[in-house]
């Protein structure tokens, strides 16, 4: 079986003042259907950059990105944007709810460009909110939110499309340590029932999340390591392990 | 002091901020300062004349033949001045034009015939030798003249020895027996430069069916107009009584002068005003919403200050200051260009026009000028400055961030910015449309290619109808395809009363003199029977022609061809019918009008229509001719019509109005374009979230475009209810359209929305252009 995505020599290059700065130079990366991988690396060694590729934010300056068998490397902006739309669900370390929109309406969001039917969008922001246990909070305007709330319903707008995968920038990052583990345990439920996730993160504890972790540095994959399958099963079964 | 001096270096520092803010400023106070120096040369500026409020001119109406006011008749003015109570002192006078000869030539000259009492009634004393004494106005009395200083300066040098000296007016010597002073002038007798005796001869004197002397009046001390208006109607109903043919149903009219002089431009003066009011307000409100957007960037800076101690008072303070500055710098510049623009203006205006319009020549930006400007200038301090001086110093004391407040209130403040150009807007469209449903009436006559110039044949050399025949016969033979006529059309004038066979009943209709081929030249089309011909002598029977109108009103359904018009003991015999030639005013309906020929009823001033000539050479084959003919008023056709105050008057008033409502829509796109950037720059995450959930970039320029949209939405329909409420004073300014009509409503309104979607496109696009992966990422 093909993977979800493919990732076959990726460069990206930024021009700036006649500088050109390599911020991927010749990624290689399978991310399989239902697998929840991390990515980490220092700042600056290009996490970011290849998670804007990966959810289509931006196109890669070389090298081939195939998503569900579809390659989106050469694609239009609108082309890029309906593909995103369907395919990928975003989480952001500061969560980006848009404050003048309630909880629902944050969510809806990303339906609302599908044109699908009202009530179809009802239902799917309703399970949606209710998967995250933010559907008491419907009605309520993000301000109205803890940091932790907010970031649930930012992952209940990443999911509400069911999208192919859910990309996850630093999402614990603008949390404390309590609501920073309950936002990691939701990813894995997320990922246990079935959601590919591919989450960036320089902080080592949440990477172990992941069942594979990914090694950035200055641009290149540098290492892999895939979770000890019994760490993995204790983690799950809702174990804390030290290191 | 210090205030002053760290306001003007912060300014100094925003250069962009400050001129654009001077710029707008300098157009709302500009356009103010223009208006308000009118105004005050129209209204405020005292009259020339001594206690000139208790000046009137008197009119007589007679409303039950319809025909609105007009001129007396001697004998009236006679009996008004020996029965009144009420009024100290009457003068009569008529503006003919005369012809000056002398060393400099023979010049047609604007002349005013005058009572001996004109003077005192004005109170205007000369300042070089006298005015007229009692008893020179009568026939055959002495003939004397007073020269207006203007006439003594560029005619006789300003030689001061001119009094007592004779000088030719129309063949006959006068003698100078004064020279009135610079500041004299009298718009009603056309800017005259010369004035004589009135000096009534023959039925002038006698004839009560002969209007022609204008009155003025000086009310006694505490009359009043309304009062000397009821005394004097009751003396016209007296006259009526005892002379019911010529003056049944005739009453007076007691015009305050200031108003008989202002009066008519005052209509276009104030909506002028109003219009540059909402210049001001515009530009105030642009300003106000940049000086919000320069108080939020301001923010670290007082937050420093109020930690140093600062409060909100010397906070808000110096922000008034900044605005003080401002708005003094844009007073300075705006205030010079309104009123250099306004003085430009003026030079546009047609000299004859201008000579109903003294005011104009002397535009001076007097104390009372400087006083408003000052008001303002206030005014604009306040409303740009201590306003969001003190929004902002309170947000910024109680440690709040605003900014959506902030957005609200420039949103509202551009959404008055657009109702308040649209309602400038649909006045300048409905003023337009009036202009253009003006262009479009027929005037009967095709002007296009037609010159036309003024002729006066020296008076002494040419004393009787045969001497004056003959020197029209050898001017017409002299000039190819030439015609002439005693006055032209669109300059209204002239009437006459005739009776027919049929109709005992008094008839009135504009009269012109014509010769042969007038019709031809001006493409008048002649419908029946035949022109004036060679034969049409002062000995022949006495013909005439009318103009379809007259022959529908008056000669019911027969042919008119061949029925007979009595004036007075004479009969002349309809020989043609012709189209209808508009002889008044554009905008006033076709009258019925009785043409007849110049061969019968000779004039030593006529009017030359010429279609595409050499005008120059026509000058000179009039020279060579007599070099004594004085010829003035040498053009087009097109430009006769375009001086007239009914086109005029409208044209300048579109044009100012359009003027202005451009600059406010300008404005509008700018204040428009500056709150959708800043709301872009606001909204910069949203957007990016927008894009990263799948927004594609058209659904992003939509989403902005539609706030500008909206925006504009909410202050066009605030404008068009403005609109409706303040169009209506403007009803008799216009011309073949309603106050209310759809086309300048809807245009106005599809107008500014779309200049809501313009403005907010380029802002659109940039936010559909924002990279949501560096948006999103930013704390």
């Amino acid at each position: 079986m093909p993977p979800l995505i493919h990732l076959e020599g990726l460069t990206k290059v930024f021009y700036a003042d006649e500088i050109e700065t390599h911020a991927l130079d010749g990624v290689h990366l399978d991310i399989e259907k239902g697998e929840y991988i991390a990515i980490a690396g220092p700042s600056g060694c290009g996490k970011s950059t290849l998670l804007a590729i990966l959810g289509l934010l931006h196109p890669p300056t070389g090298g081939q990105y195939t998503l569900n068998g579809t390659p989106v490397a050469q694609l239009s902006t609108a082309d890029r944007a309906r593909i995103r739309n369907r395919e990928v669900g975003f989480v952001f370390q500061s969560f980006n709810l848009i404050g003048d929109l309630t909880v629902a309406e944050n969510v809806e969001l990303p339906l609302t460009y599908r044109k699908m039917p009202i009530a179809e969008r009802r239902k799917r922001v309703t399970e949606s909110l209710e998967r995250v246990g933010m559907s008491h909070r419907m009605k309520h305007y993000p301000g109205q939110l803890s940091g932790g709330q907010q970031q649930r319903v930012a992952v209940a707008r990443a999911i509400v499309g069911s999208p192919s995968i859910v990309l996850a920038d630093e999402p614990t990052g603008n949390l404390d340590s309590r609501n920073g583990e309950a936002v990691m345990t939701l990813m894995r439920e997320l990922n246990r029932e079935g959601a590919t996730i591919c989450m960036v993160t320089h902080d080592p504890r949440y990477a172990k999340h992941a069942d594979r972790t990914v090694h950035l540095f200055d641009g290149r994959v540098v290492e892999e390591e895939r979770m000890p399958i019994e760490e993995h099963e204790l983690r799950e079964s809702g174990f804390h392990v030290q290191g | 002091m210090n205030e002053l001096r760290h306001a003007a270096r912060r300014l100094l520092r925003a250069r962009g901020f400050t001129l654009a803010a001077i710029a707008t400023l300098a157009l709302g106070i500009g356009a103010t300062t223009a208006i308000v120096t009118l105004a005050n040369a129209l209204f405020l500026q005292p009259l020339p004349y001594r206690e000139a409020d208790r000046l009137v001119h008197l009119w007589e109406v007679r409303a039950s033949k319809n025909y609105g006011r007009s001129e007396t008749s001697f004998p009236s003015f006679e009996d008004w001045r020996t029965s009144s109570r009420t009024v100290e002192m009457f003068a009569g006078y008529g503006w003919p034009r005369v012809t000056l000869r002398g060393s400099g030539g023979a010049e047609q000259l604007q002349a005013a015939r005058v009572s001996d009492t004109f003077f005192d009634v004005l109170g205007t004393r000369a300042q070089l030798g006298r005015t007229f004494v009692r008893g020179e106005d009568v026939p055959n009395g002495p003939r004397v003249a007073v020269l207006s200083d203007g006439l003594w300066r560029r005619r006789f040098g300003s030689d001061t020895g001119i009094v007592g000296r004779a000088i030719n007016i129309d063949g006959t010597a006068y003698e100078v027996i004064g020279v009135l002073p610079a500041t004299f002038h009298f718009a009603p007798s056309r800017g005259a430069e010369l004035w004589i005796p009135l000096q009534p001869g023959g039925s002038m004197h006698t004839s009560r069916g002969m209007r022609w002397v204008n009155v003025i009046a000086r009310l006694r001390p505490g009359v009043t107009p309304q009062a000397a208006d009821r005394e004097l109607d009751t003396i016209a109903a007296e006259i009526a009584r005892t002379h019911p043919d010529s003056n049944a149903g005739a009453s007076v009219e007691v015009v305050p002068l200031r108003e008989q002089l202002v009066g008519p431009v005052r209509g276009p003066v104030v909506l002028l005003g109003i219009a540059a009011l909402f210049v001001l307000l515009i530009a105030c409100v642009n300003v106000a919403s940049l000086m919000i957007g320069r108080v939020a960037a301001r923010r670290h800076d007082v937050a420093v200050r109020f930690a140093l101690g600062a409060t909100r008072a010397s906070v808000a303070r110096s922000l008034v200051v900044e605005a003080l500055v401002l708005c003094a710098a844009g007073a300075a510049a705006g205030a010079a260009v309104g009123v250099s623009a306004l003085r430009a203006m003026v030079m546009t205006v047609p000299q004859d026009l201008l000579a109903l319009m003294p005011y104009l020549r002397t535009l001076a930006v007097d104390s009372r000028v400087l006083a408003v400007v000052c008001l303002v200038v206030a005014v604009c301090a306040v409303l740009i400055g201590v306003w969001p001086a003190l929004r902002a110093s309170r947000e910024w004391h109680l440690g709040t961030r605003g900014t959506t407040a902030k957005r609200t209130l420039r949103s509202v403040l551009v959404v008055a910015e657009i109702a308040l150009a649209l309602v400038l807007l649909t006045g300048a469209a409905l003023t337009l449309r009036s202009l253009a449903a003006l262009a479009a009436v027929d005037p009967g006559y095709r002007a296009e290619g037609v010159f036309t110039l003024r002729v006066a044949f020296p008076g002494d050399r040419y004393d009787d109808e045969a001497k004056l025949i003959a020197i029209h016969r050898r001017v017409l033979d002299a000039i190819p395809g030439a015609a002439m006529i005693d006055k032209l059309p669109s300059l209204g004038g002239g009437t006459i009363s005739f009776t027919t066979a049929a109709d005992p009943e008094k008839r009135e209709a504009n009269i012109r003199g014509i010769s042969p081929r007038y019709f031809a030249v001006m493409s008048v089309p002649l419908l029946r029977g035949r022109d004036f011909e060679a034969r049409d002598r002062v000995d022949s029977p006495p013909v005439a022609i009318v103009n379809r109108e007259l022959a529908r009103r008056y000669l019911g359904t027969e042919d008119p061809v061949g029925r007979v018009l009595r004036i007075g003991g004479t009969e002349l015999q309809v020989v043609g019918v012709a189209g209808d030639e508009r002889i008044g005013p554009i905008d006033e309906p076709v009258t019925p009008v009785l043409y007849v020929p110049l061969s019968q009823n000779p004039d030593d001033s006529v009017a030359i229509v010429v279609r595409n000539a050499d005008t120059a050479g026509i000058v000179r084959t009039l020279q060579q001719i007599d070099r004594d003919i004085a010829v003035a008023g040498v053009a087009p056709m097109t430009a006769v019509m375009a001086s007239s105050p009914a086109i005029f008057l409208r044209r300048a008033t579109s044009v100012v109005i359009a003027a202005f409502a451009f600059a406010s829509l300008l404005l509008a796109l700018v204040g428009l374009y500056a709150v959708i950037a800043e709301a872009v720059t606001a909204r910069t995450r949203e957007i990016a979230v927008r894009v990263s959930v799948g927004a594609k970039p058209g659904a992003i320029v939509a989403l902005i475009a539609r706030d500008g949209a909206r925006l504009g939405l909410i202050g066009v329909t605030i404008g068009i209810a403005g609109a409706l409420l303040l169009t209506r004073s403007m009803e008799s300014l216009l011309f073949g359209v309603g106050v209310r009509d759809p086309i300048a409503f809807g245009g106005t309104a599809a107008l500014l929305l779309l200049t809501a979607v313009i403005a907010s496109l380029i802002p659109a696009v940039r936010a559909a252009r924002i990279d949501p992966a560096v948006a999103l990422r930013q704390e």
